[in-house]
């Protein structure tokens, strides 16, 4: 990995335009599997619960693949089944949601409704010919950095043993 | 099992004769200042026709061939404050109630007559009929189970479930154990069969709109499909485009899909899209417990929860 250098909203647009050269290459998408090919798992993951649980993760130094690219959502019910699907045509080879555990949600009920969406899409996507192990809905609560972290790991092994997502079946989104 | 659908030709002129009855009854006395209702077509086949005067009541049909259902055209007439009559069999009241529950139209502005329906025939498949086999089945009503809509084979409400008045005797309910054998029949494909037959869908697709004009569960003031921003969906006309065009169809009238077909049945290039929405449907009686998910209820199933839902993380799929 290199050096991050200290935050700022300069930094981050720097980042944005850095040439796909200049990424590490453990993080960077590749249209073939094989030696060095690395799945993009896009997460989705509540403010409240998961984002924290991630980050709990991090400062615990628990080592965990770097494929996850999180999106910070304010609740799992913030997560319209369409960002998924885009996720999958847009390159991602896994999508996982994460929210808070049912009864926990920082709005009451966001992630009840979010869990029925979530059960029906999942069904759905398998329906649609898209593997059901790329796509995965967990609870984790701010503290449960560990369980975060074993979840990546899994599904970073199971997708790298899967190969490349739907986009390469799909075509390109032009 | 349900009904057997057939066609009851003496039952279905008694009811032109009323349908028209009322309607000039309707437009006579100010009740209504229009009335939505069904007209013979230059085809032959029922076309929507918009009745204003005691006149056009007389246009009006009720034959084996009113499929089109009536109850989108109600958002053209949102604007003022007349009031519109409207005829419905039974499917045609669910596509009403659709409307009427997701609050896209007053009820009080609405006159309703129902019609007791015993089974309603493809036009399409009927147009392909031989001319004589064609009038044969249209005089005397003996048509094969084939030529029936494909929601007649389901149906378990003949009768119009909201109305103001109900024309003809009611028809015999009985109840449904309701399958999915479109959804049943993919589900027992592959992960890749099913991927390349919903690919076909996508690529024979020219993406003209109209299953989501039809449908009455689509009916949105302003549709994300046409949204510039954010833009949902792309305007060209790619696979994964086409893919998450049905995605957004499918889904977002999950739970308030009345099964009605009608977007399969408009569809100019002929596509299988209730093979979407009959997998929704399929699932959200499966995992929900709704029984009946087609019937128009105050809070349908995904704008509701109950804390006892099958989990992700509980081995539910």
């Amino acid at each position: 990995m290199q050096p991050r250098k200290s935050g700022g909203f300069e930094n981050m647009a720097e980042s944005a335009s850095r040439p796909e050269e200049a990424r590490p290459a453990e993080t960077r998408p590749a249209e073939e599997p094989g030696a060095g090919w690395e799945p993009v798992i896009v997460g989705f993951l509540c403010n409240w619960c998961s984002y924290a649980g991630a980050d709990s993760a991090g400062t615990a130094r628990m080592v965990h693949p770097p494929n996850v690219r999180v999106i910070r959502v304010p609740c799992s019910g913030r997560v319209n089944p369409r960002f998924i699907l885009r996720a999958f045509q847009r390159g991602a080879d896994g999508v996982l949601v994460s929210g808070c555990h049912p009864g926990d949600c920082h709005y009451s009920t966001g992630n009840y409704y979010a869990r029925r969406r979530l059960v029906l899409l999942k069904r759905y996507l398998e329906y649609l010919g898209i593997d059901p192990r790329r796509f995965r809905t967990h609870w984790v609560s701010a503290s449960e950095g560990q369980k975060f972290a074993d979840i990546v790991r899994e599904m970073t092994a199971e997708i790298k043993a899967l190969g490349p997502g739907p986009k390469a079946k799909l075509g390109e989104l032009v | 099992m349900p009904r057997k659908p057939m066609l009851d030709i003496e039952r279905m002129r008694s009811a032109e004769e009323a349908l028209r009855r009322e309607a000039r009854r309707l437009l006579a006395d100010g009740v209504v200042s229009v009335f939505l209702g069904h007209e013979e077509g230059w085809d032959g086949l029922a076309v929507p026709s918009f009745a204003t005067s005691p006149e056009d009541a007389e246009k009006l049909v009720w034959n084996p061939l009113v499929a089109p259902h009536l109850a989108k055209y109600l958002l053209d007439r949102l604007a003022g404050d007349e009031k519109v009559g409207i005829v419905v069999n039974g499917c045609g009241s669910l596509a009403l109630e659709r409307i009427l529950k997701d609050r896209r139209f007053p009820r009080e502005r609405l006159y309703i007559v129902g019609i007791p329906c015993t089974g309603i025939l493809d036009p399409a498949r009927v147009a392909d009929l031989p001319p004589e086999r064609r009038r044969e089945v249209l005089e005397t009503g003996r048509a094969e189970a084939g030529l029936f809509l494909d929601r007649c084979s389901w149906c378990d409400v003949p009768n119009a479930v909201v109305s103001d008045i109900l024309v003809g005797e009611p028809v015999a309910e009985e109840p449904t154990v309701h399958e999915y054998p479109r959804a049943a029949r993919l589900e027992a494909m592959s992960l890749e069969e099913r991927f390349e037959h919903f690919k076909d869908l996508y690529e024979r697709c020219i993406r003209c709109f109209a299953c989501r004009n039809v449908c009455p569960a689509c009916s949105c003031r302003e549709c994300c499909l046409d949204q510039w921003e954010p833009l949902w969906l792309g305007r060209a006309t790619s696979v994964p485009e086409q893919q998450m065009f049905h995605f957004i169809r499918a889904f977002d009238v999950a739970g308030r899909c009345i099964r009605c077909g009608e977007c399969e049945r408009v569809c100019p290039m002929g596509l299988p899209l209730m093979d979407f929405n009959d997998k929704l449907l399929k699932d959200i009686a499966e995992l929900f417990g709704v029984e009946r998910p087609h019937v128009p209820t105050d809070v349908e199933p995904l704008g509701r929860f109950d804390p006892q839902d099958p989990d992700f993380e509980e081995g539910a799929e």
